[in-house]
């Protein structure tokens, strides 16, 4: 993504130039647009903002004359149980059955369990002049506290969740831990998140830059922030030789630009290869101005800034801006697909290939620690299903193994981790960890490293839910320490596989060389290719090696499942699938 | 193995788009279209795409039935020039890419291909849907790799056995294992690579 002028090498179906009213092209548009823009700015996969309100019932009632006069502080804990206090709602007065007023917004992250705690207090009488924030938190009553992640309030169809309060320890003996009342929380999706704009820009007259040839113009449109540096939100392709471009559609989230309102800078660049693209010429509009550009068919002026003595004055050009296409819609986020009851499914697929070493010695990557401390594959396995099982309502998850001999047998590609004949599926996070050590135990370490079989059993799981019509996504985790010998096959399978709602994380652990699994990540490179000349219909796997970086490990983690959000949305949106509800 | 008659059987085609068309090397600019044909005598195309470029973009529906005996669907892609029409690049569908799937028949198939030219040059690639009528009650044959599955130990707890589909052995009754993945078991008779008619 560094190119700034990388063309569609997204996994999707590409950005179709002049397509109108495709819900089909627009959709992995959007992806590569907002993919470009989260990635430009740092955040590495969806984020959405969410608003929490609070409110309780039959809080304890602490005051002797009147009700108690709750407030809620809340609070992030981090992955070291650190809390860090988040904000405070206002104080109700005299109520058990507080509905607090205070909103408080938080950035969704799909990649992290965010984990809240809330507090709420009997603020005394004497304090109530005094502004919330000022309050000092051991001087009041404390009423419970309750916690929870994220994932589980916007995973609820309701989008709320109620918490039951539970008191510190120090009350135990005193109270009930249910007699002291509820907590809920709702979380709500802010609009400006699934409010899409598309446009297409078209320029006339755009001045030569290059020597030899005509101009090679570049679009790219930033925000301009309080500072008044523009900060880039998304970009067009390049046109090669051409002094009057349409660029392909392009698309715009609502929240990506602040408002409608807000003064956008559009600069037309014309591409240079050593990177120093030049300015062709720019102008200051917002979206709401390109709405009327459009709607008058007129075109507007660019300008170029120039130096003069030592003020600049704007040179006002030929060349001339114009708005084919302004369209806003509406459209269903990855939350929306979640709380309308759309699961994701996890699965997991190990390797037992002899590569790994005996795992009976500590420098073998299937080593279990009898100290406790998770080897390679316990550390992927954890820190990928801590996140998804958020989203997965049974918890059972499909386990295989594959690249081992199972007790005198032929080596298997993939068998079934908990080692029964016909049922793949374990309880629980836990219960993976449970087959894996058993499986351990029972098999003998063997080769060569196969993907295709594994990659096929989860196809047909998945392609069973799309068959009873259940609203799922699959995700397969595989974890591997050494490059595949079938390559062909695994491409084989995996385009064939791009045709379900299913995406596939793989995990490299240990040192090898995993050059070769780049390949299968798309967005990497070109989109998958059979042999018989299949093309994967979108991206639909994430490769990350893991190795063994001291304070690393969640990081990557984090850029493994951070692009599911989008394989999932471009799936749903390829297909037109709404959420239910 | 097809259960349902042949005469019921009929597809519904959608050409969306293409990416990445080039004659001569160079990306078209405009008025490519498609030929869909089952046989020669059988062939219908799309409109003319003038506004996409070198990524046209149709969203035509079309209806085929299905012979019997049919393995493949031809499409070609092809552009309108100053000198005639010219064939851009061509490709052969094996219908075991949709009638063999994962997923049944009648379920939404969205696929893309790979195009081909006269002498075998890769071009650009189709992106198309396919959907199969008339056909709610075809039983597909059942994969290979549904007998792929096996457990470590031979145990006589057994569950009840799953709904559909997955065959689950224990590896000592298969006496072997299925390595083979069945994606281009049908693609690899009659792909791309058959010699253009």
């Amino acid at each position: 993504m560094g190119n700034c002028c990388s063309d569609n090498n997204g996994g999707g179906w590409s950005a179709v130039g002049g397509s109108h009213n495709n819900i089909l092209t627009t959709g992995a548009t959007v992806n590569e647009t907002v993919d470009f823009f989260l990635k430009s700015r740092g955040y590495q996969g969806l984020f959405a903002q969410i608003e929490l309100s609070f409110s309780a019932t039959n809080l304890r009632d602490r005051d002797v004359l009147s009700k108690s006069d709750p407030m809620v502080v809340f609070y992030s804990k981090g992955r070291d149980g650190k809390l860090e206090e988040l904000g405070r709602t206002e104080v109700v007065l005299n109520s058990l059955n507080p509905v607090w007023i205070t909103k408080y917004v938080i950035t969704y992250q799909f990649e992290v369990v965010q984990n809240l705690v809330f507090h709420v207090y009997d603020v005394d009488t004497q304090f109530h002049n005094v502004p919330v924030k000022m309050l000092k938190l051991d001087e009041q009553q404390f009423l419970g506290e309750s916690s929870c992640a994220l994932s589980q309030i916007v995973t609820k169809p309701t989008r709320t969740l109620t918490l039951s309060l539970v008191s510190r320890e120090e009350f135990n003996q005193m109270d009930r831990p249910q007699g002291i009342g509820e907590l809920t929380v709702h979380a709500e999706e802010c609009i400006g998140s699934k409010t899409m704009t598309e446009m297409i820009l078209r320029c006339s007259d755009i001045e030569y830059k290059d020597l030899f040839s005509k101009s090679d113009p570049f679009l790219v449109i930033s925000k301009i922030v309080e500072s008044g540096d523009p900060i880039p939100v998304c970009k067009t392709e390049v046109k090669k030789n051409d002094l009057n471009p349409t660029w392909k559609p392009l698309c715009l989230n609502i929240q990506q630009v602040g408002s409608k309102d807000s003064p956008l800078l559009i600069q037309c660049f014309n591409f240079n290869s050593n990177g120093r693209h030049d300015l062709i010429g720019e102008v200051q509009k917002s979206l709401g101005d390109l709405e009327k550009l459009q709607h008058n068919e007129h075109g507007e002026n660019l300008f170029l800034p120039t130096v003069v003595g030592h003020s600049y004055q704007n040179k006002v050009l030929k060349s001339r801006l114009f708005v084919d296409k302004f369209s806003e819609s509406v459209q269903n986020t990855f939350l929306d697909y979640i709380a309308g009851g759309c699961e994701l499914n996890f699965m997991v697929a190990i390797d037992f290939t002899a590569s790994n070493g005996n795992s009976r010695l500590p420098d073998s990557l299937h080593y279990i620690d009898p100290s406790g401390r998770p080897n390679a594959y316990q550390k992927a396995i954890l820190e990928v299903g801590e996140v998804l099982q958020f989203y997965d309502t049974d918890k059972r998850f499909p386990a295989w193994g594959f690249g081992a001999r199972p007790i005198d047998g032929p080596v298997s590609h993939c068998f079934n981790l908990n080692g029964s004949n016909y049922q793949c599926e374990v309880e629980g996070i836990q219960g993976i960890m449970t087959a894996y050590a058993s499986a351990l135990r029972n098999v003998s370490l063997a080769g060569p490293t196969l993907f295709g079989p594994v990659i096929s059993n989860a196809a047909i799981i998945a392609s069973q839910a799309l068959a009873s019509n259940q609203q799922k996504y699959f995700i397969l985790l595989i974890i591997t320490d050494g490059v595949i010998t079938d390559l062909q096959e695994t491409k084989d399978a995996l385009v064939k596989a791009s045709d379900l709602p299913l995406s596939i994380l793989i995990v490299g652990v240990g040192g090898a060389d995993f050059k070769e699994m780049e390949v299968l990540d798309a967005d990497k490179g070109e989109r998958l290719e059979s042999t018989a000349g299949r093309i994967a219909s979108r991206d639909i796997v994430q490769f990350v090696p893991f190795r063994d970086v001291q304070n690393g490990e969640i990081l990557i983690v984090q850029s493994l499942l951070a692009e599911l959000p989008l394989q999932f949305l471009t799936y749903m949106r390829q297909r037109n699938i709404h959420p239910q509800n | 193995m097809e259960k349902s008659s042949a005469a019921a059987r009929s597809l519904e085609v959608t050409i969306i788009s293409a990416e990445n068309l080039r004659m001569n090397h160079r990306s078209i600019k405009k008025n490519a279209f498609v030929t869909l044909e089952t046989d020669p005598s059988n062939s219908q195309s799309t409109i003319m795409d003038c506004a996409g470029g070198s990524y046209p973009s149709w969203n035509e529906k079309f209806e085929l039935t299905l012979p019997y005996n049919l393995r493949y669907i031809r499409l070609e892609v092809k552009c309108k020039t100053a000198t005639g029409v010219k064939t851009i690049g061509s490709v052969n569908i094996p219908i075991s890419d949709f009638l063999e799937d994962f997923i049944p028949p009648s379920c939404l198939h969205y696929l893309s291909y790979r195009l081909r030219e006269r002498d075998g040059d890769r071009n650009g690639i189709i992106n198309l849907s396919i959907r199969m009528k008339g056909a709610d009650n075809y039983v597909p044959r059942p994969l290979p790799s549904m007998r792929v599955q096996t457990g470590y130990r031979n145990s006589n707890a057994c569950r009840s056995m799953p709904p559909t589909g997955i065959h689950q052995t224990a590896y000592n009754n298969t006496g072997g294992i299925a390595m083979g993945i069945p994606v281009s078991k049908g693609n690899q008779e009659f792909g791309v690579k058959e010699p253009t008619r």
